[in-house]
């Protein structure tokens, strides 16, 4: 087992190696000069030559890149070009709140489409099969940023029940959860959908095996069939969904975060972009790269938990 | 018993009432007044000489001044100095700084910080050395005396190098004892002090009981940051923010005739144009240019997309401005498709038996390059012109980008023609003139250069007198009509919108906004 843990690091460092080089290299190739955007449109060029030479973005390619790398090994990302302020310290500002919000979202979204996949996959083909899982394609398929406004609309405008946007504070307060219910709904939707799915079809295979038959045969209640002896074995690949849609909730988080003007890692890595702040979008992208590597790594050690038979060499 | 359970009831509601009103008494009258404006952006960071955007100049200039200020009818008023001069020459400025003023920290003001800053502004932390370089020397006769030495004479300094951000005096002592640290709380003189950032989300200032001003009546200023339009405008009907700074044009009409809402457009320093890069085909020909212009309905496009945020204008120069001449004494190019089928076949082009110009069996074919949405409806006017000029006979398309992207192309000369706006603060015409049509002036992306113009506006520099210098700035944009580099859109104005509680405010059609009369009626 902690072979395994120690192989799989160490391949997660020559992802992220990977996804730092593509990253840096997509950035500096792509059109748009730092340094005109942190001046302004209205700036004069001795100024912008001034700060290109400063930022070092007059350096060669490989020497930025070995800058970053040798950064990177400091823990040290570099310093945002426009606030000057450290990278570490800008995302540390910010990566919590994306965090918290991608809780939120998966602590919904994963019961409740279970819940839902099991309801369908108990009545194939039914009316109540057909609601469940037409609610989930348009789950699917419902753009997160009309989704958005269309709850604000409803809860804030209309029924005047919640704040429209921004954050109110820890999730220790009442405010803090009056505000992350909306950003949570919207973001959690598709991967509610996505759960229910998976598990519908999951349950379904599960259900039509012999072990299942047995157990029925035997005069269990299908209640026990269903929960205790189909859906424990029909959840691996839900398990295996729930790590990639909680790494997708990170960094995808970033039209939600947009829309209800949510502090999170989605606006700082969008505005970064846009400025060509390279280090701030390095660092964004590393980081959830990392978290994203990590959650993977967690969710294959979490199979063995929900399917003894699986063991790790 | 009934009786006796209705009469404890009464007592009871009577007793809950009267506490409330108690209650809410004194709480009503004490409720702080505290303002909320909606920003797009965060604020990025506030070592003065290194703001450049928008958002963050906002917020500066309620914690920061400067030593002359603008009006919000474009005139200037004392700030930190109570009075200056230039000498005839405009060559040596003096201010007379504003006595008994203190920065926030209780550090004193006076002609030593003003002196420190502004040098700082021409060393190589700044953004702006290069306005700043034309300052030789500053000198400090005494505490409240400051005198600048130019290299040269400039009737603009005070547009140039006062009146930017770099303009804004932070107090030294802060400066000196937080080094990096203060970029992130900044200690200025300003009406409001600075107290809570919370990155991403909200800035909050409070008011400074010591400003050498009338107010600010606010106890607070919150600046919350809501990069969506969408969520700005929800926010402002819920009550969440009392000032937006945008809203889509769909939401305007409707906003309009909220009777909570006031929608506020004033004119603005904000010039609006398809620029013709010249350097290269088929722009290089000024017939060319005053061809499409003629073969496009520009007015009627304004006015069917963007009026009235959009105003239609024909000049370089701001028709705000003191400098502007009036609209039809400038040379114009008005729609008419028979001149521009003149001025074309003049060119050497001929219209084929399909309706197309060709020249040497080659069709005229102009791409329009747009930013996307970084200026008022900058996609659909380009979109538009296109779709008047294939009516001509003229393949014409446009290429939407990025800002980043765009703004690269752009200054590397790479477009034919492309919609581009300029921002200032000031009616000040050299600001406009000598950036956007000077020879290699830092906003001339066309290639633009005529030795005559650039004569003209050297002597406007140097000359001090308002009403000779409006002579020669009309000649200028004479000139630069006559040369046809612009395709001028109009003037975009500022737009406010906010609630009907919101009482003083009174917003300047130049950035930034100042809240210093502003109080909630309730």
């Amino acid at each position: 087992m902690s072979q395994y843990v120690v192989r799989k690091l160490l391949s997660s460092i020559l992802v992220l190696l990977g996804v730092s080089l593509a990253v840096f290299l997509i950035l500096h190739l792509s059109p748009g000069d730092p340094a005109r955007l942190l001046a302004g449109p209205e700036a004069y060029e001795e100024d912008i030559a001034a700060i290109r030479e400063r930022l070092g973005l007059n350096d060669p390619l490989h020497v930025q890149y070995g800058r970053f790398l040798m950064g990177v090994l400091r823990l040290d990302l570099g310093n945002s070009f426009r606030t000057s302020r450290p990278v570490t310290q800008e995302i540390a500002a910010r990566f919590p709140y994306t965090v918290e919000l991608a809780v939120a979202s998966i602590l919904w979204s994963l019961p409740f489409g279970i819940a839902v996949g099991v309801f369908a996959a108990r009545r194939p083909n039914s009316p109540g099969d057909g609601l469940s899982m037409g609610m989930a394609l348009l789950g699917v398929s419902m753009p997160t940023f009309w989704l958005g406004l269309l709850l604000m609309l409803l809860f804030s405008y209309y029924l005047g029940w919640l704040p429209a946007s921004g954050r109110g504070g820890s999730l220790l307060t009442l405010e803090g959860w009056r505000t992350i219910i909306m950003p949570a709904l919207t973001l959690g939707s598709p991967a509610a959908a996505v759960f229910a799915r998976i598990t519908r079809s999951s349950m379904l295979q599960v259900l039509d095996l012999d072990y299942i038959r047995t157990a029925r045969s035997k005069g269990l209640s299908e209640q026990r069939v269903t929960y205790r002896h189909a859906l424990r074995n029909a959840l691996i690949p839900v398990v295996t969904m729930a790590g990639l849609q909680f790494g997708s909730l990170l960094g995808g988080a970033l039209v939600t975060e947009q829309v209800f003007a949510w502090p999170g890692i989605g606006t700082l890595l969008v505005n970064a972009i846009l400025s060509r702040d390279y280090p701030v979008v390095q660092g964004c992208i590393l980081v959830i790269a990392a978290v994203f590597v990590l959650v993977n790594l967690a969710v294959d050690l979490l199979y063995s938990l929900v399917d003894p038979r699986i063991t790790y060499s | 018993m009934k009786a006796k359970r209705l009469n404890s009831f009464a007592v009871f509601a009577a007793l809950l009432l009267a506490g409330i009103v108690a209650l809410s008494g004194p709480a009503f009258a004490q409720v702080p007044q505290v303002l909320v404006v909606a920003l797009e952006t965060d604020v990025v960071q506030f070592d003065t000489v290194k703001i450049q955007d928008d958002t963050t100049s906002h917020v500066a200039y309620q914690i920061f001044e400067r030593l002359v200020n603008r009006t919000v009818d474009g005139g200037l008023e004392p700030a930190l100095a109570v009075a200056w001069e230039s000498d005839p020459s405009g060559q040596v400025w003096t201010f007379h700084l504003r006595q008994g003023v203190r920065f926030h920290d209780g550090s004193p003001f006076n002609a030593e910080v003003v002196k420190w800053h502004f040098e700082r502004g021409q060393g190589p932390d700044s953004y702006f050395q290069s306005p700043f370089s034309v300052i030789d020397r500053i000198e400090t006769p005494d505490e409240y005396t400051v005198v600048f030495y130019l290299k040269e004479a400039n009737a603009a300094f005070l547009e140039q190098v006062v009146l930017t951000n770099a303009g804004f005096i932070p107090s030294k002592k802060a400066f000196e004892e937080k080094g990096d640290a203060f970029a992130f709380e900044p200690v200025g003189t300003g009406p409001f002090k600075w107290d809570t950032w919370v990155k991403g989300q909200r800035v909050e200032l409070a008011r400074n009981d010591d400003w050498w001003g009338n107010g600010p009546k606010l106890d607070k200023l919150v600046f919350r940051v809501i990069p969506e339009a969408n969520t700005q405008v929800i926010e402002l009907e819920t009550g969440g923010v009392h000032i937006i700074s945008r809203a889509p044009q769909s939401d305007m009409e409707r906003l309009e005739r909220n009777p909570n809402i006031v929608v506020l457009n004033l004119p603005s320093y904000r010039t609006r144009a398809l620029e013709f890069n010249v350097t290269r085909p088929p722009f290089d020909d000024v017939r060319v240019r005053q061809a499409v212009q003629h073969a496009v309905d520009m007015q009627l496009i304004v006015s069917a997309l963007a009026e009235p945020t959009v105003m239609y204008a024909d000049s370089v120069v701001p028709t705000a401005s003191w400098a502007y001449p009036g609209p039809g004494v400038l040379p114009n190019y008005p729609y008419n498709p028979e001149r521009a089928a003149q001025l074309l076949t003049e060119a050497g082009y001929v219209r084929n038996a399909q309706g197309r110009w060709t020249k040497d069996g080659q069709p005229l074919r102009v791409v329009i390059h747009s930013s996307d949405n970084r200026y008022f409806m900058d996609t659909d006017i380009s979109a538009a012109v296109a779709n008047q000029l294939n009516r001509f006979g003229i393949e014409a398309s446009v290429r939407v980008m990025e800002w980043a992207a765009y703004l690269e192309e752009v200054r590397n000369g790479q477009h034919q023609v492309a919609f581009l706006g300029w921002n200032q603060s000031s009616p000040e015409p050299s600001i406009f003139t000598d950036a956007k049509a000077k020879t290699a002036g830092r906003g001339n992306y066309g290639g633009y250069s005529d030795p005559a113009l650039d004569a003209i506006l050297e002597q406007a520099l140097r000359t001090a007198d308002q009403e000779a210098r409006k002579e020669l700035y009309v000649e200028a944009q004479r000139i630069i009509n006559e040369n046809a580099w612009f395709f001028w859109v109009g003037n975009e104005s500022r737009t406010w919108i906010f609630r009907k509680e919101v009482q003083g405010f009174n917003p300047s059609p130049s950035l930034p906004n100042t809240y210093t009369d502003v109080v909630i009626s309730r």
